[in-house]
This record gives structure tokens, sequence and C-alpha cells, in this order.
């Protein structure tokens, strides 16, 4: 019972990727035919002797789609060659042409014919003008959205299906004897679950990462999708492609960003961001007079204890506390520890250096060190001391949480 | 008015102890200079704690007297390195009812201590300005620079 419906809901997964795929591969096609009608049209013209100039793919498409006006205009419907009945024409309309037709259907034929070529026309006269051109991309926006959300939603159904399918294999009693050690059903759980208490002990024990992570996806989405990051298509099809290829992957995006916001799922680091930035560290610090070696070493990611901010880790219980030294957990807690998830080690030294005096000097490669003095940094006056060296997790708490500590700023964003 | 802290740059014979891995830190320096101003403290009859690592900041260590704490950082270099000197007392304190003799007492050892010990060659102490930055002339005498 329980398989049969896992093999349903499997299938039902599998026709909505199918189907989202074959949306692209259409939209793919009929980019692909733009591109080669426009360069036909462009060595017609060329050959023709006409005085043209096409620099840029949007100048061709231009080109290409004022000819293909013009020559609608002029050519009778029987003698326009089939490729210029229209970019959007499906390859359903091309076989209802191929087929044998009755007189009845001859004049039906022609008669669905003309309505397309009258509509290709009106759309392309449309195409011309800017507020139709956003409204349609507006529209192509929202379809691509749902696209993407329907593809994400396939990824994460795949996902759901895995589980279940693992969790048959746990009430399996042979499950255990059919797959080696390490791949068996309760293998398996029990690594998903020791995954989990990870990421879930990190977003305990570290909840500024876990909400800068959740940051940065956002702000990932927001370039990512965003319209008017991007020029607007000259022509219509142009901002319908475009649009939907944006509201798809916000979709997409969506779903990824989906667990974050849930609580659930990996928290999924940063890295490709680290590694792009590193090579501006690695200049900023040579231009600072470090070896290569150690801008290098600089660059690096920062993995110290930080900078403890409230309780310093100098400071002890007070004596009706019983004296000693502060407990761990509480000393070393996300809202005593200022060190800004992805920060490399250089940055973090001069962020160190600024807000407590204490710092002031560290070792490098054999024979070199970091002196804050020496690179002529300004140590922070002791209010600046004290916004700049307060970890987030504290000034959210401050805040209030919720929405306002959600606001990224100050030295760890 | 005697400062509750104290800063010093010596000069020393002690190796530097950074260790290395692919010309990567992977303890910082100080580590033998603590050790031997703990020693030095301990043969005064302090009860001195051992070097505790504190990463980039160096190595510290924490000196009871009588329920009170003196905190001491040692910041490591390639043949000398940087002395912090802290006396930690509660913030609830209140200065009219600080007694600082003992913070003084021990300063003066420590000077006398690291002056006399083969393993330093100088010992600078300088008062700190309001960033707790190193500010005027150097001194002989921690007690001179308060």
């Amino acid at each position: 019972m329980g398989i049969g419906l896992k093999d349903r809901l499997r299938a039902g997964l599998g026709s909505m990727e199918e189907w989202s795929r074959d949306r692209q591969a259409d939209l793919a096609h009929g980019v692909a035919e733009l591109e080669a009608r426009s360069h036909q049209f462009y060595r017609q013209a060329i050959r023709d002797g006409q005085d043209t100039l096409a620099q840029t793919t949007s100048e061709l498409r231009e080109f290409a789609k004022q000819q293909s006006i013009s020559q609608t205009r002029a050519a009778r419907p029987s003698q326009l060659p089939a490729a210029h009945s229209g970019t959007s024409q499906s390859p359903h309309l091309q076989m209802k042409d191929s087929r044998p037709t009755g007189d009845l259907l001859e004049s039906s034929r022609r008669a669905i014919g003309d309505i397309q070529r009258k509509a290709q026309t009106a759309l392309q006269r449309a195409g011309d003008s800017g507020p139709v051109r956003i409204l349609a991309g507006d529209a192509a926006y929202t379809a691509g959205d749902a696209a993407g959300l329907v593809t994400g939603t396939v990824h994460m159904g795949h996902e759901l299906l895995d589980g279940a399918v693992l969790a048959g294999r746990v009430f399996d009693p042979t499950d255990a004897f059919r797959h080696p050690v390490g791949e068996a059903g309760w293998d398996r759980l029990f690594g998903g679950i020791g995954a989990m208490a990870s990421s879930a002990k990190e977003a305990v024990t570290d909840p500024g990462a876990a909400i800068q992570r959740l940051s940065e996806a956002g702000g990932r989405l927001r370039r990512e999708t965003d319209p008017s990051a991007t020029p607007t298509a000259p022509t219509l099809s142009g901002e319908v492609s475009r649009n939907f290829g944006l509201g798809r992957r916000e979709g997409e995006v969506t779903m990824e960003v989906l667990p974050y916001l849930a609580g659930a799922g990996e928290l999924k680091a940063t890295a490709e961001l680290g590694a792009m930035s590193k090579f501006s560290r690695i200049a900023k610090y040579t231009k600072q007079g470090f070896s290569p070696v150690e801008a290098e070493y600089l660059a690096q990611p920062y993995k110290g204890m930080g900078h403890h901010s409230l309780l310093p880790r100098r400071k002890g219980l007070p004596d009706w506390l019983g004296g000693g030294p502060v407990p761990q957990w509480i000393s070393d807690s996300a809202f005593n520890v200022l060190k800004p998830p992805g920060i490399s080690r250089g940055d973090m030294y001069e962020l160190h250096y600024k807000v407590d005096p204490h710092f002031r000097r560290a070792g490098l490669s054999e024979g070199g060190n970091w002196v804050g003095s020496r690179l002529g940094l300004k140590e922070y006056g002791p209010l600046q001391q004290r916004w700049h060296g307060t970890p987030n997790a504290t000034r959210r708490a401050i805040a209030g949480g919720g929405i306002a500590g959600a606001i990224p700023f100050g030295d760890e964003e | 008015m005697m400062m509750l802290k104290s800063y010093a740059e010596c000069a020393t014979v002690l190796p530097d102890d950074h260790v290395w891995e692919d010309q990567r830190v992977v303890v910082f320096g100080g580590r033998l200079a603590a050790e031997a101003i703990a020693e030095i403290l301990r043969n005064h009859g302090y009860d001195v704690s051992s070097p505790e690592c504190m990463d980039e900041h160096g190595w510290d260590l924490n000196v009871r007297i009588s329920g009170k704490r003196i905190w001491l950082e040692i910041q490591g270099d390639s043949g000398c390195f940087i002395l912090q000197v802290e006396a930690m007392v509660g913030i609830f304190v209140r200065k009219r009812d600080l007694d600082l003799s003992y913070y003084a007492a021990f300063l003066t050892k420590l000077n006398e201590g690291l002056r006399h010990d083969p393993r330093f060659l100088k010992v600078e102490w300088y008062a700190l300005d309001a960033r707790q930055s190193p500010t005027g002339d150097p001194a002989d005498d921690p007690l001179s620079v308060a």
C-alpha cells in the first residue's frame, strides 16, 4: 500500500519535472529559432546590399523583427516561407500544417494561419511599446516564479521521498542484512540525526552565523531575481524571456531559502563568497606591506577565539559569586564573543585591534608580525569600542530580537 | 593615584617559540617568556597559575594574593615581547576603598625579577593613554609611570 502511494507520488513528481523541463526546452527552442531567423535576415540583407548595421544581439534581433514585419505586410500568406509564420508557433501547429486536409480543413487551417499571423504582427507591434513590454514582462515574471516554485518543489519532493524510502528501510528487519555497514537504513538515519544535531548545535551556539547565512541567502535572492538589476530587453519576446528566467530563479531560490526559514535542513556555508573576496583581501594585505605568504595567511578565514567583549577572558567572577573564572558557556557564548562569520584573519586582527586595547600584535610567518600601530590603525574610543565590539547576538537581544534583530549592522556584517 | 594597568616592552634571549606549520602560526609565541615570568614570581612566593594560551592575544598568567588577582598577558615576538599587567578589581569597588599596596609591591618585585634574570635583556615601562596605548618615554620603574 505504502509502496504504491510512493510510486504514484514519484510518478507525479516525475511528470511535473518533465513538464517543467519541456517548458524550458520550448523556451530555449524559441530563443534559438529567433537567433537563427535573425542571422538569416541579416545575411539576406547583406546579399541584397541593404544599408544595415547590427553590432549587438539586440540590434540583430531588432533588425530581424523589422524585416519580419515588412515581409509580413508585403507578402501574401501563401507565399510566406515556413520560418516566417511566427516565432511562437508551436510544434503542434506545424504538425497540423503538414497533415493531408480536405477543403474544410484547408480553409480552417488558413483561417487559423491568418489569425496567427495577425496576432504575431500585433504582438510584434505591441513589443515596440515600452509599457506593453513591461506588462508582458510582469506576467512572464509571475509565470516564471510559478515554474520555479514547481521545480524547487520537485527537488524538495525527491528529498522527502528519499526520506520516506529511508523510513521504510528503517522498519524493514531485513534491511541491515541486505546493505553493507554504513549504508543500512539505521546507519543513514543515525548519520542524518548526527548532521541535524550538528546544525542545530551550530544554530544554538552561534545564532549570529545562522542568521548571517539566512541574510546572505536573502541578499543572493535579491541580486539574482531583481528585474531592475538587468536592463530591459529591446523586444517583447526578449523582455518576456528575461522576466520568465528571473521569475523562475526567484521561485527556485525561494525553495532553497525555505529550509532556513523553517529551521530545517542543512545550514549551508557561504564558502564561495569567501573565495570570491579572498583575492581582493590578499591584495589589501600585500598593499599593507606584508609578504605574499603573510598576505595569504591573513586572507584565510579567522578561526581563533574571537574578541570576548562584555566579559573579557581576564575577568573573573566577583567574590560574592564565588570568584574564579567566568564559566566557559557564558564566556564563549555568542552573546559575549565578537567573531563575525566568514571574516578573514587579517580583518579580524584589525577589528580586534580597534575594539580591544589589550590586543596589539600577533605573530605571522617566521620572523613576521602583525602590529596594529605599524599599520596606522586607530583604536576606537571607549564608546566606539563598546558599540563596534558588541556581538550582534547581544545587540539583537537588546533590540528585542524579531525583525529588529534581523537587521544587519555593525562590524559583524 | 595608582594605575590598575601597567605596560612594558621587554627584550629577551629566549627563542621565538611560535609554532608554525607550513609557514602558518599554529601556536602563538610567548609561552617561554610566560613560564620564565611565572618562575620569577613563584620564587618571590606568589601563587601563579600555569601559562594559558589565548590565541592571538598570547599567553596569560594569573597571580593570586590573599584573595586578590593580578592578571598578566605576554604577547611574544622574536627577541622581544609585550607584557601587560592589570589588578583585577571588582567593578562595584569604590576607588576610595581601593588598597593597591599589594599591586605596587607586586610590580616592584616583578620589575626587579625581570631585571636580574639573564633571560631578559631590557625592560621598559610605559604610561598608557586614554585609549590604553603606550605613550611618553620609557621608564625603568613601573611605579614612576603610574
